[in-house]
């Protein structure tokens, strides 16, 4: 038999001794690590990275999706017949409460007028579907199907039907990096409902679980106070359900007391979310608000 | 093959290296799905035992740089910090070239524990580095998802197995 002749594509081929190989890949490796969301390199690469991943990943999720619509599609008629009137009932709960919301808008405009206010009015820019749970370091995030091409961008809040869930940290061409509230050192301005005071909610890396930031210990704050956006930030519109206060614990040695919170949202659960950006008063939207689930550039 | 000499056997044959990228990249695919936090927290990393299978081949294509590559595509699929997978799946696949004819000496509770202990040290690194990044994470997801990856180490094998000897034949012929 004739040998065979070729060549090992440039990626297999052997050079250098495996020890000194490792060493180099090892180096940059920590390098990498070292630098990663610091320098502006470091995100042009893993925005690259990711532009040319999308494709597969959004088109994993075309089966999956299909998968869990054929699922939907064996519900029994029994099924459809209460849900329809589980609908019906919140459909109109959601009436009553819509009149009295607008009343609420007309009457808030006017004494905004009033005090020469800017508006903070929600804005709906996307629905949006998760691709990807990120592991490891980096549960605490996840990856959405829309980047800067469906007009998401870095800064902007996700949220769910129950509170905030989190912020885009970085966008690519079609998909998007979210850290959710409980991501480490994520940080939310928020202020209590029963008393107005402000704090800075922070993530610690841990699921669901969340905490108050620098607030004195003799604060009035106690368990089961519910958190909502204080808007000071401009990233979240203000009044949005953030968290509720789980436990306080008040130690003599400390100028602050521990608060620990739970997220009004279960921010790792749940497929679908609204990105949305605070509108100023006046100011046009860049793009109308759609409503399709998926990927749809 | 007996007419070849050392420098051409040491030459992984063509076949094998589209099987080696092939696998590679059906474990990466299968690494990409998301099956829900959960469970993407305890499963295995299949990539990282796949790319540990080749790497431990004799005359395999699978090298050192082939690790780091895949290990940075999985940084990038699986939100990691850039370098970390990288690392991580470069280490491995330097293991698994040290190791290379040895593990297949091993009787297959040795070849496990092996398998167990690479996977452990690989989990310890990741949740070291985590530490540093000054994250929280959870000790059981570091723990569970080796043992799983071992258990599953069988079947990755058989199935690896199927490619290289289908690889092997396709050379032949």
């Amino acid at each position: 038999m004739q040998p065979v002749a070729h060549r090992d594509p440039a990626l297999f081929r052997r050079g250098m001794s495996p020890a000194s190989k490792c060493l180099i890949g090892l180096s940059v490796s920590a390098a990498l690590v070292a630098l990663d969301g610091r320098a502006a390199w470091s995100e042009r690469l893993r925005s690259a990275l990711e532009s040319g991943l999308s494709p597969v990943m959004l088109a994993l999720q075309m089966p999956l999706e299909a998968a869990r619509e054929a699922g939907r599609g064996l519900s029994t008629h029994g099924d459809l017949l209460r849900q329809i009137a589980g609908l019906q009932a919140d459909n109109d709960r959601l009436r009553t409460l819509s009149r009295d919301l607008e009343w609420l808008q007309r009457e808030n405009a006017e004494l905004r007028a009033l005090a020469g206010l800017a508006s903070d009015e929600l804005r709906i820019q996307r629905v949006v579907e998760l691709l990807q749970n990120g592991r490891g370091v980096s549960s605490q995030r996840f990856l959405i199907t829309a980047g800067k091409r469906q007009g998401v961008h870095a800064g902007m809040a996700l949220v769910n039907p129950a509170g905030v869930v989190g912020q885009v940290i970085a966008a690519s061409e079609n998909l998007s990096e979210v850290a959710m509230l409980t991501d480490l050192g994520q940080n939310t301005p928020v202020q209590v409902t029963r008393t107005g005071a402000r704090a800075v909610l922070v993530g610690e890396g841990v699921p669901q679980r969340t905490s108050l930031r620098f607030l004195a210990s003799n604060a009035d704050i106690e368990p089961g106070d519910a958190l909502v956006t204080s808007g000071l930030d401009g990233v979240y519109p203000a009044g949005m359900s953030v968290a509720t206060v789980l436990t306080v614990e008040r130690d003599a040695q400390s100028d602050f007391a521990r608060v620990v919170c739970r997220p009004s949202a279960r921010v790792d659960s749940g497929r679908y979310f609204s990105v949305v950006a605070p509108r100023v008063s006046g100011a046009e939207p860049e793009q109308p608000p759609t409503h399709t689930p998926g990927n749809s550039p | 093959m007996s007419s070849r000499n050392v420098s051409e056997r040491r030459r992984s044959p063509p076949g094998q290296t589209a099987g080696v990228l092939l696998s590679l990249a059906a474990a990466l695919i299968f690494d990409m799905v998301s099956l829900g936090a959960v469970t993407d927290s305890l499963r295995p990393d299949l990539a990282l035992l796949v790319l540990l299978y080749w790497s431990t081949r004799p005359y395999s294509p699978a090298n050192v740089a082939t690790g780091w590559v895949v290990g940075l595509i999985h940084d990038v699929a699986s939100l990691t910090p850039l370098g970390l997978d990288a690392g991580l799946y470069c280490l491995t696949a330097w293991v698994g070239l040290s190791l290379n004819k040895r593990m297949e000496a091993l009787p297959i509770a040795g070849e496990l524990l092996l398998v167990l202990l690479i996977l452990l040290l690989g989990s310890l690194l990741s949740w070291g580095v985590g530490l540093l990044l000054g994250s929280q994470p959870s000790a059981e997801s570091h723990l569970v998802a080796p043992l799983v990856g071992t258990l599953c180490w069988p079947l990755i094998r058989l199935a690896m197995d199927a490619i290289h000897r289908g690889a092997g034949h396709a050379a032949d012929d």
